[in-house]
């Protein structure tokens, strides 16, 4: 045994970090305590595996085979997607449609899934805005819990998932670790959606997030312990739609781009609720006065933001 | 053969391969005799009572599966108590202990410095190991012959002898035992099994898997070292070095066992395992009966054991697997099956069967979606369920024996140069 070996002197331990690109974005996981490699490996696995089944650029996904088989005959689903689903529905319906994960055909039409399906879900835009039909698509997906199943009224109907899927894959995630016992860690997709477990050594008030500036007077930094929070705004990602740079979120109502600048903040115990609600906030401008808040699951810490 | 001849065998093969000259020759596995002749089997746990099983090692991943226990018995999935932790080490065995008294309140946990005396409780049902690798095979001897079924991390055992040996012991007894090589309860692989089962790509001609990652400081270099830790009353140091023979104590490798060859055979045994396993699983492959591997030290220069890796296995079934392995690099291969007729890719959570080209008029490309599953959860729950029912777990001893007889014959192989035979029918192993 080489005993004339150099030993690292004992000192603090550094987090360790592990990331991986999954839904379009960068994934990240620091965990206090770096001997949870392993268990933050399989964490990291999970994320890999929903973005596989949450997908909508897949062809092998769930998200996919709804897409093309549910107008047809009833897809069946696990489990675990039907509440992914069912969540979906209820924030649907608490925001008065504001969140709408069935507007991949609104996005096709804006030309953020290419010419050729830009042309189709032109094509059906118009039909439906001849039959004169609400534009908010999630109506149209009927969900089975008992059975399990998805059935669309609608071939043109486009799950897209992209609002809530991060929130969910991290919520997955954070479940993995918090089964096998790890107590203190951050994890974040793409740095809009983060899932705090417990405090840092140095701050039991909480993980430091910096965020964008709520309102003047804000720091733009909140203490995240035990809780997710998730960021939208109208800045990302854009498209030339006519002779116009339109950015990557719409308004399900309407079809048309949430008008910049905005920027929305949503905490709670869930990433998915974060996320998805972050979202119809960012839609909305403000809280519904009827929201329920989803009573425990999302604290009153929610608001949008104008840019000053 | 009887034991010692063959054994003098291995030993004779081992310097044959060159083994000796590369500075080490790694030991040579007594015969596995449990040494524990105290303990009995507990009655069957009732349908309303709870599972009294214990913990051997909670260190990182025992204490993780103390945490998970917990959560199966308080999210009402099974009926199950921690009643005793043992660890040879005191700061991880209180620290086990003190999560295990919060964690379970009312419930009265007994901690043991000697696992010896675990074992000779009566009330326990089973023990989950989750010492170091070189001492799994004396571990779950022990249990067994103290009447407890067993719950063993995986690698199964350090070298092949021991799982020889465990295998015979654990066939000979009435106890369930499984290898927590948890990957294997995924669904995808389930499905694939009933596709080949089925002929949906005809003869299943080879095979593809990996474990890869990266590190910047060294793999596992992030275990920290515990100053306090030392040879005394914190540690028994004999006893850690227990079946692997009295070494001077070294704290980098008490903390970081896993880089040391003595200790384990690094990559193979502590990571590719995972991936080894549910492929022999899927596939329903006989033994291995010829392994080649290569090994290098690639950046970890410091590290005994390598870090980067490449096993080739050929199965009795008349099929080749072939396995990358690294710590300094994260992109690993692509999971697949090639058929005949069909190729089944399992790289997402689910399986995906494409045809051959020209079979593709008779076989249809398919999806089958695959609901994720918390592996680790599940393959805990496989064990505690059997221990009530008797039946045989998932991660049985035939399988575990077929991986550990791949991992030692590339170890053998890496460090050796040379390609080595397994004979199934005298169970060892000889130089090709």
């Amino acid at each position: 045994m080489g005993q004339s070996r150099l030993i690292p002197e004992a000192k603090e331990e550094t987090p360790l970090r592990l990331a991986v690109e999954a839904m379009g974005t960068r994934f990240e996981l620091v965990l206090a305590n770096p001997s949870a490699k392993g268990i933050g490996e399989m964490a990291i696995e999970r994320i890999v595996e929903e973005d596989a089944r949450l997908s909508a650029f897949r062809r092998d996904s769930l998200v996919s085979l709804i897409n093309r088989q549910s107008w047809k005959n009833p897809v069946t689903v696990d489990g675990e997607f039907m509440d992914l689903l069912l969540l979906c529905e209820k924030i649907n319906k608490d925001s008065n449609g504001a969140f709408d994960p069935t507007i991949g055909h609104q996005m096709a039409a804006l030309g953020f899934r290419g010419k050729k399906a830009r042309q189709k879900a032109v094509n059906y835009r118009e039909g439906i805005e001849k039959k004169d039909t609400a534009v908010n698509g999630f109506p149209l997906l009927h969900l089975n819990p008992k059975e399990g199943t998805v059935y669309s009224e609608s071939s043109d109907l486009k799950l897209d998932l992209g609002a809530v899927g991060k929130g969910w894959a991290l919520d997955m995630a954070a479940e993995i670790l918090k089964a096998e016992g790890v107590e203190t860690a951050l994890l974040h997709g793409g740095t809009s959606t983060v899932v705090a477990l417990g405090h840092p050594p140095n701050n039991p008030s909480g993980w430091k997030i910096k965020t964008r500036k709520l309102h003047s007077g804000s720091n733009g930094v909140v203490n995240l312990r035990d809780a997710a929070l998730s960021v939208s705004a109208c800045d990302g990602r854009t498209t030339k739609y006519g002779d116009k740079e339109i950015g990557h979120v719409l308004d399900p109502r309407s079809g048309k781009p949430v008008p910049e600048p905005r920027a929305a903040i949503a905490i709670a115990n869930s990433a998915a609720v974060a996320d998805a609600w972050s979202t119809a906030l960012l839609v909305l401008g403000e809280p519904p006065p009827d929201m329920p808040l989803h009573m425990a699951q999302v604290s009153s810490q929610f608001r949008t933001m104008h840019k000053p | 053969m009887p034991n010692s001849s063959r054994r003098h065998f291995l030993k004779t093969t081992a310097a044959a391969a060159g083994i000796a000259s590369a500075g080490k020759l790694p030991a040579v596995e007594p015969p596995l005799v449990p040494s524990n002749s105290a303990g009995k089997p507990a009655p069957l746990p009732g349908p309303d009572e709870p599972i009294r099983i214990g913990i051997i090692g909670p260190g990182g991943m025992g204490t993780a599966h103390c945490h998970a226990i917990m959560g199966l018995n308080k999210n009402a999935r099974e009926k199950v108590e921690i009643v005793a932790v043992a660890d040879v080490c005191k700061p991880r065995l209180d620290n086990a202990h003190k999560v295990c008294s919060e964690g379970q309140p009312g419930i009265t946990v007994t901690p043991y410095r000697n696992y010896k005396d675990l074992l000779a409780r009566e009330d326990i049902h089973g023990v989950l190991i989750a010492s170091p690798e070189h001492w799994h095979a004396q571990h779950a001897a022990d249990a067994i012959h103290a009447g407890k079924d067993v719950y063993c991390e995986k690698p199964m055992t350090l070298r092949l002898e021991q799982a020889v040996d465990l295998r015979k012991i654990v066939k000979d007894s009435d106890r369930v035992f499984t290898v927590g090589t948890q990957h294997i309860t995924q669904n995808k692989y389930h499905a694939a099994r009933k596709l080949i089962r089925e002929g949906a790509i005809g003869k299943p001609v080879s095979s593809q898997t990996s474990y890869c990652r990266n590190s910047k400081d060294g793999e596992w270099n992030y275990y920290g070292i515990d100053p306090t830790v030392v040879p005394g009353p914190n540690l028994d140091w004999a006893e850690w070095c227990g079946p692997a023979g009295q070494a001077p104590f070294d704290t980098l490798v008490y903390h970081r066992w896993r880089r040391y060859r003595h200790w384990s055979t690094g990559i193979i045994g502590d990571l590719l395992v995972h991936q080894m396993t549910p492929m022999l699983f899927t596939l329903e492959l006989g033994w291995p009966t010829r392994v080649v591997a290569q090994g290098e030290h690639m950046i970890d220069m410091d590290m005994e054991n390598h870090d980067q890796v490449h096993m080739a296995i050929e199965f009795e079934d008349k099929h080749h697997m072939q396995i990358l392995g690294s710590t300094c690099n994260e992109y690993g291969l692509e999971k697949m099956i090639r058929g005949y007729k069909g190729n089944i890719f399992l790289n997402s959570g689910n399986c995906v069967l494409r045809p051959e080209r020209i079979w593709s008029d008779e076989i249809e490309e398919q999806v089958v979606q695959c609901e994720p599953v918390s592996d680790h959860d599940e393959m805990r729950l496989n064990w505690l369920n059997c221990i009530r029912t008797r039946e045989e777990p998932i991660g049985n001893v035939d399988l575990a024996t077929k991986v550990i007889v791949g991992v030692d014959l590339a170890t053998r192989s890496m460090w050796g140069g040379r390609a080595f035979w397994f004979d199934k029918d005298r169970m060892w192993a000889s130089p090709a």
